[in-house]
């Protein structure tokens, strides 16, 4: 189990995350949502141990991650599978190596057998006989599943997703929500998916987190969450510009001028000044 | 008058912590030499690239140094009437300064900043992060190999250079001067000793550990997309180049005085 004991976390003068408390529940895809900028990835980042917190304590089953030495963190590691953003597939190896490398490093497995189980992993995730392609030559989506088999090639116990279903089409994102569903049914691990995609949050989430302005509002299962009455959850859900969240004030604040006017879009507005 | 102070206390401030972070990421890259694991086919790629990338631009810059040094010598010798002991002003600046200092250049110009690029780019697309979270020692993996790498070729470079620029320095003297070949190369072989050369080779460790550490450490902390790959590139070499230069007037007091 993943727990977050107040954890304070701030660069600088920007606070990212402010008394972060909760307990990520094992078995379930929880899904960590908020807009952008208010420290998703450092959320990940923390969970990992690539980032430490400023006071408070990140705890994977038992560990303490932020105060394990390195070759201890490294070991707890193991248990983690990551997609990071873009994938973040080795642009020096081919699909079939950047899957096989977790295996190289980590087991002593023959050629054989890791060849049969990068083959597998990639076939499981939609890209059979692919081993050979280089990733500049895969499209968003399909860096996505080649990173996403090399992120279950270990079998981890937590799978971690940052932002799956940024910068793909709508089509290709649908089909990286189905196959995260259908991957946890199948290894019935924890799957932590941080993102702001609405629609992927209501169709894959078993519990949600609301980050904003550093705080963790709200946590809970789906139901709940959906049906709380709070104003940043219910803006957020309804995809509007007005509202407590407020990414960029003048355009929002022209919007709801816009708004009450019953005027257009905001183009049409910040046309007209 | 307030502002430029100022200013000169933010530069130096910035300086300090810039030297206190490198020291840092030095310190770390040699904590980690006894990590478990030697990725020694990294090293032998590493040396691979780093030799024969650098070898390519090293071998005709330094056909150029010694026509030069064979030039400049001459004529300076002439003043004297003693210009047939260029040969020996030809072999001391070569295997003392010029050899090591030309090979540390080259080295960090091509190979070095390759390195910077490479590793900038690896962190700003989270491939190093990718790394780490799959339990994977990143200064294991592709700093270490590229330092020792360094440090184990680039004495050779530095022979290679020598050896290269001498000969291009007796064609000169003998076919364009008008000096007597086995003259220069008695001179040669007069001024300088095993230890002169073993020295010029020290020198080029010590500049390939300054080249690696500071490529990479330049690479290792970039930050800020496309923009911080050519960033971190831009500040590895004015770094590397500006550490060769100043460290080689402490090797050479240390060395040959």
């Amino acid at each position: 189990m993943i727990e977050f004991r107040h954890v304070y976390k701030s660069f600088g003068d920007l606070v990212v995350l402010d008394d972060v408390s909760c307990e990520i529940p094992e078995g379930k895809i929880t899904m960590i949502i908020g807009p952008s900028g208010t420290g998703k990835s450092v959320f990940i980042k923390l969970m990992v141990g690539i980032v430490k917190p400023d006071s408070g304590d990140v705890i994977v089953d038992g560990h303490v991650i932020s105060s394990l030495p390195t070759h201890e963190l490294y070991e707890v590691r193991k248990k983690f599978g990551v997609l990071f953003q873009d994938g973040a597939l080795f642009d020096s190896m081919s699909v079939g190596e950047n899957v096989a490398f977790p295996l190289r490093e980590h087991t002593r497995l023959s050629n054989a057998e890791i060849s049969r189980i990068v083959s597998d992993k990639l076939t499981s995730v939609g890209m059979p006989n692919s081993e050979c392609r280089l990733p500049s030559e895969l499209s968003g989506g399909m860096k996505k599943r080649a990173a996403l088999a090399r992120a279950i090639v270990m079998e981890p116990d937590i799978v971690v997703f940052d932002e799956p279903s940024s910068a793909l089409d709508p089509v290709t994102a649908d089909s990286i929500d189905n196959l995260i569903l259908e991957m946890q049914q199948r290894l019935q691990c924890t799957f932590v998916v941080v993102s702001h995609d609405i629609e992927s949050t209501f169709k894959i989430a078993d519990y949600i987190g609301m980050l904003w302005q550093g705080k963790l509002i709200a946590f809970g299962e789906k139901d709940k969450i959906m049906n709380m009455n709070n104003d940043v959850l219910r803006q957020f859900f309804s995809r509007r510009a007005q509202g407590p969240i407020q990414i960029v004030p003048p355009i929002c604040k022209d919007l709801d001028e816009a708004g009450s006017r019953g005027a257009g879009n905001g183009r049409d507005v910040s046309s007209k000044k | 008058m307030e502002v430029v102070n100022v200013q000169v206390l933010g530069l130096f401030g910035y300086l300090f912590a810039e030297v206190g972070r490198y020291a840092y990421f030095v310190a770390e890259t040699f904590r980690n030499l006894f990590y478990k694991k030697f990725y020694f086919l990294n090293l032998i790629d590493e040396m691979n690239t780093i030799g024969s990338r650098s070898l390519l631009v090293l071998a005709p810059v330094s056909v150029f140094v010694g026509m030069n040094l064979c030039v400049e010598g001459f004529i300076f010798f002439k003043k004297f009437g003693a210009q047939n002991l260029v040969g020996m002003f030809v072999a001391v600046a070569n295997i003392r300064e010029l050899s090591p200092l030309i090979a540390g250049l080259i080295t960090g110009a091509k190979a070095g900043t390759q390195m910077a690029a490479r590793i900038a780019t690896m962190r700003i697309t989270q491939q190093v992060d990718a790394m780490e979270v799959i339990g994977v020692n990143p200064y294991a993996y592709m700093i270490i190999p590229r330092v020792i790498g360094a440090i184990l070729v680039m004495p050779f470079l530095v022979v290679v250079a020598y050896f290269v620029s001498t000969l291009s320095a007796y064609l000169v003297a003998v076919y364009q001067l008008g000096l007597n070949g086995d003259a220069f190369m008695n001179l040669v072989f007069a001024n300088i000793t095993m230890q002169d050369m073993y020295k010029g080779m020290i020198k080029g460790a010590v500049f390939g550990g300054i080249i690696a550490t500071v490529s990479c450490y330049s690479g290792y902390t970039a930050s800020g997309g496309a923009r911080g790959v050519g960033a971190a590139t831009n500040l590895a070499v004015v770094r590397m180049s500006t550490a060769v230069v100043f460290f080689n007037i402490f090797l050479t007091e240390w060395m040959f005085m």
